[in-house]
C-alpha cells in the first residue's frame, strides 16, 4: 500500500436549513483521508451524518465549508462539465437500490459509463472483461427486472468499475440483499479491493458488512468519534467481534 | 385533517395542478366551441348541406372523433392525477385513515378538479368562439351566418359529457385507490415490459399495415366512387394502419438502430432504448396523435383554400365581373380606378322587353364567355364567334336578362335599328375579384339602385363573388375550427401522455447525473426523445393529409396550390409546441438538487 491518499476531506462542516429557519448541523468540521487501495467503512446510527458524509465525499453535495479533495482535485471548486466528467473518470458508485436502468440490458447498463466518455471502441472487450471477472458472463443480454437482488448488485459493481475509478463508493450495498448474497457481495468487494487496488468507501450500519473492510470509521452527530484498523493477521471474525464491542461502547 | 393533508399536497405540486388543469380546461373549452357548430343545426344546414354534403359527413365524423378523443385523453390525464397523488393517498392509508374516507377524499378531489376545470372551460370557450367569429368576419368580410357564440344546447353537452367522464373517473380511481394494496401505491414504480415481437409478427402487422393504408389513400382519391362512405372507410382503414405501421416499423427500427455502432455513442443507447420502451407502449397514443395531426393540418389547408377557391369559382360564372347598362360619369370614374383586363362596349335597342343588338359590333369586339374544364379550376375564356348567335344571346341572356322586375328578350339581328330608345352597355374584367372588390362593390351599388327589385339581378362575377363569399365564410370558419380543435386536442394529448411518463423518468435521469453525465448531453437526450414523439405521427401525418387532400377537389379549385403557406404555419406551430414541451419535461425530470 502507498501514501497517496485518494481522498482528503478537511474540515467538513455541512450546515442545513435556509437563513430564517432553524439551523441543523449534519456535519461538524470533520477530516478523514483515504490512501489508494484502501478499504474503508464508515459506520454509524441514523441521523448520525454517515450519509451527509458520503454525499460531500461523492460530490453529490456541497459542504458548507471545508474542502475535498479527490485524486489530488479539489472537488467542491469543480462545477457543471468538469464535475460530471470527473465524477464518470474517477468515481464508482453502488447504491442499496442497485439504481440500474431498467430499459436497457446488462450490458447496455455497464457500458454506460464508457458511452458516456465516448470510448466506444472500448465497450465490448470492456465490458466482456469485467463481466467475466465478476461472473455475471450470462446476463449481458438480460434485463435488470429479469434479475435476483444479489445479480442486480452485482451489475452495479461492474458498471461503477468499468471506467477503473479511483474510489468506488457505496451506500449500504449489501442492504437490500439477503445474507448470502450480502456476503458473496462482500467477498468481491475485497476481491476487486486486493487485486485491482481499487479504494473503496463503504457507508453502512451493519456491523458483518463493516467486518469486511480495513479501516472503519464511526460517526456519531455529525463527527468522527473513533476508528478501528484491522490489525494484519486478525481474522474477519475476530474483527467482527471488536466491531460490535464498539458499537456497543460507542452508541452509549 | 385529511382535508388539509390533502390540500397542502396540493399547494405543494400547484404547478402540476395548473398544468392538469389548464388542460382540462382548454379540452373543454374546444369542446364547448366544437359543440357550438354541431349542435347548431340551423348553422350546419345553412353551411353544410348547400355546398356539399361532403361537409356535413366531416363533421358528424369529427364530432364523434372528437368524443372519442376526449374520452382518451381524459383517461391520460386522469392517469397523470392518479400518478401525482397515489403516493399521497398511500401514506394516508398507512397511517390509518379508513379506506371509506379516503376513497371519498378522491372521489371529491377529482369531482371537484373537473367541475371547475369544465366551467372555466365553457367560459373561455365563449369567448374563443366570439373570437374566431369575429375574426373569420373580418377576414372574408361576412359574418357566419346563424353562429352563435354563446349556444345553450353546446353548454348542455359539454357539461353532460365532461361531468359524466368525471364522475366515471373519480369512481374508477376510488376503487383502483383503495383496492390497491398499500405497498404498492407507495412504491409505485411501474415495471415496464417489453416483450420482443416474432419477427413473421411484425412482417405480418407491416404489411397488413400498408395494405389498410393503400385502400384507405385509394378511396379518399376516388370520393365521387364510393360517397358518403369515403371518410368512414378511410377513418378506419388509416387509423388501423397507422397502429400497426408503427407497431411494426418502428419497433424492428429501434431494435436494428441499437445493434448499430451509433447506439453506444454518448447517451444514444439510453435514448433509443428510452424509445423502444416508449413506443412499444405508444403505439396507441402515436396513432391518435397522428390521425388527430392529420385532420387538423388537413382542416386548416383545406380552410385556408378554401379562401382562394372563392375567386376561381366566382370567375367560372362569369366572364366579366360587371356588367353596366348606360354608364354614370360617377361609374366611369370609378371604373378609371380598377386594373382592367378585358372591357367592352356595345349598343342596344329596347323596344318593349326586347333588346335588340345588331351582329357587327360583335364581329369587331368578341364577347367572351367561360369554357369549363373537367374540374372547377380547369376553366377557359373563349371567344364567341358573331355568327353564333345562339350561344351570344344566351351569354347576354345571363348578365341582361334579368332586369328588375321585367324579363328581357335578347334579339340578335344583322342590321341594328333605329326604333326604340337607345342604350349603351360595358361589360369589364379585372384582373382580380378580391384586389378589386371595394371599388367593384361601389359601381355594383349604383348599378343596383338602377332597379327597383334587386332579388335575381346577376351583374356578372362580382355577384357570384359575394354570394360565394357568404356561403364559404360559413365553410372556411368550420374548418378552421375543426383544425384548431384537433389542434389542441393534439397538443394536450402530446403533453399528458409525455408527461405522465415523466415521473417514472425522474430517477432515471438522476442517475444518469450522479453517474457523471453532463448537463448539456442529458437536455439533448430529452430533447431528441421527445422530438421522435413529435416527429413520427409528423411524417405520418403529412402524408395522411397529402392524399385526403383530394377529397376536397369537388369544392376547392385547386387543393394542393400554395401548400406550404398551411403548411408551415402549422408547421411554426407544432414546432413551438414542441419547444414549449421540450422545456417542461427537462424541467420536471432534470430538477437540479445539487451542483446549482
Amino acid at each position: 500500500m502507498n501514501n497517496v491518499s485518494v481522498i482528503q476531506a478537511q474540515n467538513l462542516k455541512k450546515v442545513y436549513g435556509h437563513k430564517q429557519e432553524k439551523k441543523y448541523m449534519a456535519l461538524q468540521d470533520v477530516s478523514l483521508e483515504v490512501a489508494a487501495g484502501d478499504f474503508v467503512g464508515v459506520m454509524g446510527a441514523s441521523g448520525s451524518g454517515k450519509t451527509t458524509l458520503l454525499n460531500m465525499l461523492a460530490t453529490f453535495d456541497r459542504p458548507t465549508s471545508g474542502t475535498v479533495r479527490i485524486a489530488g482535485k479539489d472537488v467542491t471548486a469543480l462545477k457543471g462539465n468538469a464535475l460530471a466528467d470527473f465524477r464518470a473518470q474517477q468515481m464508482g458508485f453502488i447504491f442499496q437500490d442497485f439504481n440500474l436502468l431498467d430499459n436497457l440490458t446488462i450490458a447496455q447498463n455497464i457500458s454506460l459509463p464508457l458511452s458516456l466518455q465516448g470510448k466506444t471502441s472500448k465497450i465490448k472487450r470492456s465490458v466482456r472483461e469485467i463481466a467475466e471477472s465478476l461472473g455475471i458472463k450470462d446476463l449481458l443480454d438480460k434485463y435488470p427486472a429479469q434479475l435476483s437482488g444479489g445479480q442486480k448488485q452485482r451489475v452495479a459493481c461492474a458498471r461503477a468499475l468499468i471506467n477503473k475509478p479511483q474510489i468506488l463508493f457505496g451506500d449500504e450495498p449489501s442492504g437490500a440483499l439477503d445474507s448470502k448474497a450480502a456476503r458473496s457481495l462482500l467477498e468481491l468487494l475485497q476481491k476487486i479491493n486486493s487485486e485491482q487496488k481499487t479504494a473503496i468507501l463503504l457507508v453502512t450500519h451493519d456491523a458483518f458488512s463493516a467486518s469486511f473492510c480495513r479501516r472503519i470509521i464511526f460517526i456519531k452527530d455529525g463527527q468522527i468519534g473513533h476508528e478501528l484498523v484491522r490489525q494484519p493477521g486478525q481474522s474477519r471474525v475476530e474483527f467482527y467481534q471488536l466491531i460490535l464491542e464498539q458499537l456497543g461502547t460507542f452508541e452509549q | 385533517m385529511l382535508f388539509k393533508l390533502a390540500f397542502s399536497s396540493i399547494r405543494h405540486r400547484w404547478k402540476d395542478y395548473l398544468l392538469l388543469f389548464s388542460g382540462l380546461a382548454i379540452s373543454s373549452a374546444i369542446f364547448y366551441l366544437f359543440e357550438t357548430i354541431a349542435s347548431n343545426s340551423s348553422f350546419l344546414q345553412l353551411n353544410g348541406q348547400t355546398v356539399s354534403h361532403m361537409i356535413g359527413y366531416v363533421f358528424s365524423f369529427g364530432s364523434v372523433l372528437l368524443c372519442l378523443l376526449t374520452l382518451i385523453y381524459l383517461n391520460y390525464a386522469n392517469s397523470f392525477l392518479l400518478s401525482m397523488r397515489q403516493r399521497d393517498y398511500g401514506l394516508f392509508i398507512m397511517l390509518g385513515t379508513r379506506k371509506k374516507r379516503i376513497g371519498r377524499l378522491i372521489w371529491l378531489e377529482t369531482m371537484l378538479l373537473g367541475a371547475a376545470a369544465t366551467i372555466l372551460g365553457v367560459i373561455i370557450g365563449v369567448a374563443l368562439s366570439m373570437g374566431l367569429s369575429n375574426l373569420v368576419t373580418n377576414f372574408l368580410g361576412a359574418a357566419a351566418r346563424h353562429y352563435q357564440p354563446w349556444w345553450l344546447p353546446a353548454f348542455g353537452w359539454t357539461l353532460v359529457v365532461y361531468l359524466g367522464l368525471f364522475f366515471l373517473a373519480a369512481s374508477w380511481n376510488t376503487v383502483m385507490m383503495t383496492k390497491k394494496p398499500v405497498l404498492q401505491l407507495l412504491k409505485a414504480e411501474r415495471q415496464s415490459d417489453f416483450r420482443v415481437s416474432k419477427p413473421i409478427v411484425l412482417m405480418a402487422q407491416l404489411i397488413i399495415g400498408l395494405i389498410l393504408l393503400v385502400i384507405g389513400y385509394y378511396v379518399m382519391m376516388h370520393p365521387l366512387v364510393y360517397k358518403q362512405y369515403t371518410i368512414l372507410i378511410a377513418l378506419v382503414t388509416l387509423s388501423g394502419g397507422t397502429f400497426l405501421l408503427f407497431k411494426a416499423v418502428i419497433v424492428s427500427l429501434l431494435q436494428w438502430l441499437i445493434k448499430l455502432p451509433v447506439a453506444k455513442k454518448g447517451l444514444n443507447g439510453f435514448t433509443l432504448a428510452q424509445l423502444r420502451f416508449r413506443v412499444a407502449d405508444y403505439t396507441k397514443v402515436l396513432t391518435g396523435i397522428t390521425m388527430m395531426f392529420a385532420m387538423a393540418l388537413g382542416a386548416i389547408t383545406v380552410g385556408s383554400n378554401l379562401h382562394k377557391t372563392i375567386e376561381n369559382n366566382a370567375r367560372v360564372a362569369g366572364a366579366y365581373d360587371l356588367r353596366i347598362v348606360d354608364p354614370s360619369t360617377k361609374q366611369l370614374s370609378l371604373i378609371k380606378q380598377l386594373s382592367l383586363q378585358e372591357k367592352r362596349e356595345y349598343t342596344f335597342s329596347k323596344q318593349g322587353d326586347n333588346l335588340i343588338f345588331s351582329t357587327q359590333q360583335f364581329a369587331n369586339q368578341q364577347l367572351e364567355t367561360v369554357q369549363r374544364g373537367e374540374t372547377v379550376s380547369d376553366y377557359t375564356m373563349k371567344k364567341i364567334a358573331n355568327s353564333d348567335t345562339s350561344l351570344l344571346t344566351l351569354a347576354l341572356t345571363n348578365y341582361l336578362g334579368e332586369a328588375g322586375s321585367t324579363n328581357n328578350k335578347i334579339v340578335i339581328q344583322a342590321n341594328s335599328t333605329k326604333t326604340g330608345s337607345q342604350h349603351k352597355v360595358l361589360f369589364i374584367r379585372t384582373n382580380g375579384l378580391a384586389a378589386n372588390a371595394k371599388v367593384l362593390k361601389k359601381i355594383a351599388n349604383i348599378e343596383k339602385n338602377k332597379y327597383s327589385n334587386t332579388t335575381n339581378l346577376w351583374l356578372g362575377a362580382w355577384t357570384s363573388y359575394e354570394q360565394i363569399s357568404i356561403l364559404y365564410s360559413g365553410l372556411e370558419f368550420m374548418a378552421m375550427l375543426l383544425g384548431i380543435s384537433f389542434l389542441a386536442m393534439l397538443a394536450s394529448c402530446l403533453m399528458f401522455k409525455i408527461l405522465s411518463g415523466s415521473f417514472a423518468d425522474i430517477p432515471r435521469y438522476q442517475l444518469l447525473r450522479k453517474l457523471g453525465t453532463r448537463e448539456g448531453k442529458l437536455r439533448s437526450a430529452v430533447r431528441r426523445e421527445i422530438s421522435v414523439l413529435f416527429i413520427l405521427p409528423a411524417i405520418l401525418g403529412v402524408v395522411h393529409v397529402l392524399f385526403g387532400l383530394k377529397l376536397f377537389s369537388t369544392i376547392i379549385a385547386n387543393p394542393y396550390q400554395q401548400l406550404w403557406i398551411p403548411f408551415g404555419i402549422f408547421g411554426l406551430i407544432y414546432f413551438a409546441y414542441y419547444c414549449f414541451l421540450s422545456v417542461i419535461y427537462q424541467r420536471i425530470v432534470l430538477k437540479k438538487e445539487v451542483d446549482k
